[in-house]
């Protein structure tokens, strides 16, 4: 449904994302992991046709977003920067993007969506999404008032408007309260459920986990991982914790060796991609004293650090 | 696509504010003008001139159709609405000409209510001193006509400078110090050169003497205002040369 192909974007001297290529498969919900910076939303404003890539395409459904016959009914989306007039109310923004989705149509065969049809349609698909948003009560107040919890929940039902196959989703959790965040994941279930095709952006993969069934890393604007979660946590290196008097000594002693390690404490030691044996044994023929160690299966935020160097 | 836009205005209380101005600014404009006609060397009422001036206070008006041309141009990028109306419809041409059409729509709307407050205002004057309307009914309605038309072309203005520089603020601060200053001083000291600026030309159209920008001045200008059809034929294609220049822009550039 969704086929990135050697995507690069150039601002200047910066890379913002460099030869960038994955697939979304029709039906799935992928999470579009990274940190801040990383270029997960210059990668969705490129696939939205709001930015030009450098090189490299990025098609929705084989076509690109601008060719699209009806663009909000294919795709709808919710991106970060986005936002609204302050002095508009919530209805009224929900009036114009009906309007609008209409006329960005370039095929009469393909109202499908209700947004699109009679004005009666729209006012009812308007009034179901900002029920589904639970913004109702806030419908007719000017979005200027509005907190950043309620702006999230009017940009999802923005994006839900046309009722579309494929959902763009950048950082929704954004500004939600931890009840926001339950009712977030929720209703990407329910979406998922119904089989709509999500790439859902996050800087946190804890958001995801629950909704995703695979991610997209991406690093300085690279791709460092596409896959499963389970198979994520499986491919992840255990982690060796140490306690050591000599943290120090022994982390310059293992980085020497080739192994990794990090002094987390000032009594402890973390090592990833190394066996407690041989650990120990570095460690023996340099009289350093070890007192405790502890091997740890990788969670997915362990996962996720190894693969973006830690960076959040 | 002009639907959407003209809702977008209808829902936007800048809309109401600028006109709300406008109307202000005429009518009190024409109400002090109107009341010292025929003190201190001015003309009264009962003169050509006098009446011409009068019922020719149209700067404000043509004045805020241009800044409402450039907010709805510009507004998109300072409330960073541009993603949503783009990413409705990708083809971004077919925007700025919805645009640019809305923005002349708003245009006759905010230079017929301007002339009609001129010229009420001034009929009023002229029938409170028991003074004969001097100027035919057939001129009176060619200053309206002209203002209307002009207010049209220079909100049009407006949205291709607003395309072209995006930020809002730097925008109307433009409009209003290439209106009141660069034009006002470049005519003042280059009277030749004065009939060929663009909001200069505006007002002509209106009738407003050359020199005057519309605001119930004489004008001191040696120079004469292009007729009619020229005025209008400078004017729109200003209008059409920076919208072209900012289509050129816009649809390359990205939104972000």
């Amino acid at each position: 449904m969704i086929e990135i192909r050697g995507l690069t974007k150039r601002f200047g001297p910066v890379l913002a994302v460099d030869d960038l290529t994955f697939d979304v498969d029709a039906g799935q919900v992928v999470g579009f992991l990274g940190p801040n910076g990383a270029g997960k939303t210059t990668t969705l404003r490129m696939l939205l046709g709001l930015v030009t890539p450098t090189a490299g395409t990025a098609l929705v459904a084989g076509r690109r977003y601008v060719d699209l016959p009806d663009p909000t009914g294919m795709v709808g989306a919710a991106l970060e920067a986005a936002s609204f007039y302050p002095g508009r109310t919530a209805r009224d923004h929900l009036r114009i993007q009906a309007l609008a989705g209409r006329a960005g149509r370039t095929s009469r065969s393909s109202l499908a969506g209700r947004a699109g049809r009679s004005s009666r349609s729209r006012r009812d698909r308007i009034d179901e999404v900002l029920d589904l948003v639970d913004l109702t009560r806030a419908a007719d107040r000017r979005v200027g008032g509005f907190s950043l919890g309620m702006r999230q929940r009017l940009g999802l039902a923005t994006a839900l408007l046309h009722d579309p196959q494929v959902l763009i989703l950048d950082e929704p959790a954004n500004g939600l309260d931890p009840e926001g965040v339950r009712w977030l994941r929720e209703l990407l279930r329910d979406l998922a459920d119904e089989g709509r095709t999500v790439l859902i952006s996050s800087h946190i993969l804890a958001e995801v986990a629950q909704t995703a069934d695979d991610v997209v890393i991406l690093d300085h604007g690279r791709l460092v991982a596409q896959s499963s979660l389970s198979e994520l946590v499986a491919g992840a290196r255990p982690v060796v914790r140490i306690r050591t008097p000599k943290a120090n000594a022994l982390c310059a002693l293992l980085t020497t060796a080739g192994i990794p390690a990090t002094v987390v404490a000032p009594d402890r030691v973390e090592v990833s991609d190394a066996s407690p044996e041989r650990i120990g044994t570095l460690a023996a023929e340099h009289r350093i004293p070890i007192f405790e160690t502890s091997t740890e299966t990788a969670n997915l935020e362990d996962v996720f650090f190894q693969l973006t160097g830690g960076a959040q | 696509m002009i639907r959407i836009e003209l809702l977008k205005l209808q829902t936007m209380r800048t809309t109401y504010g600028l006109l709300g101005i406008a109307v202000a600014l005429t009518a009190l404009d024409a109400v002090l003008r109107g009341s010292r006609a025929g003190v201190n060397k001015r003309p009264p009422l009962d003169t050509a001139t006098g009446l011409t001036q009068q019922l020719t206070i149209t700067g404000f008006g043509l004045l805020m159709a241009a800044v409402l041309g450039a907010i709805v141009a510009s507004g998109e990028f300072r409330h960073a609405t541009a993603t949503y109306t783009y990413l409705a419809v990708p083809q971004r041409g077919r925007v700025l000409l919805a645009k640019a059409v809305t923005a002349a729509l708003a245009g006759l709307v905010f230079g017929a209510v301007t002339a009609g407050v001129t010229i009420g205002v001034g009929l009023a004057f002229v029938a409170g001193h028991g003074y004969p309307v001097v100027l035919g009914a057939g001129t009176i309605a060619r200053y309206a006509v002209g203002t209307t038309v002009g207010a049209a072309v220079l909100g049009v203005v407006g949205v291709g400078v607003g395309s072209l520089v995006r930020s809002q603020l730097a925008t109307v601060l433009g409009v209003l110090v290439w209106s009141f200053f660069v034009e006002a001083i470049t005519g003042g000291f280059f009277n030749w050169i004065g009939p060929y600026l663009p909001f200069t030309a505006t007002t002509t159209l209106g009738g407003s003497p050359l020199g005057g920008g519309g605001f119930g001045f004489a004008g001191d200008s040696s120079a004469s205002a292009l007729p009619f059809a020229a005025a209008l034929a400078l004017v729109a294609g200003a209008a059409v040369l920076l919208n072209a220049v900012s289509a050129r822009t816009t649809v390359r550039a990205d939104i972000s």
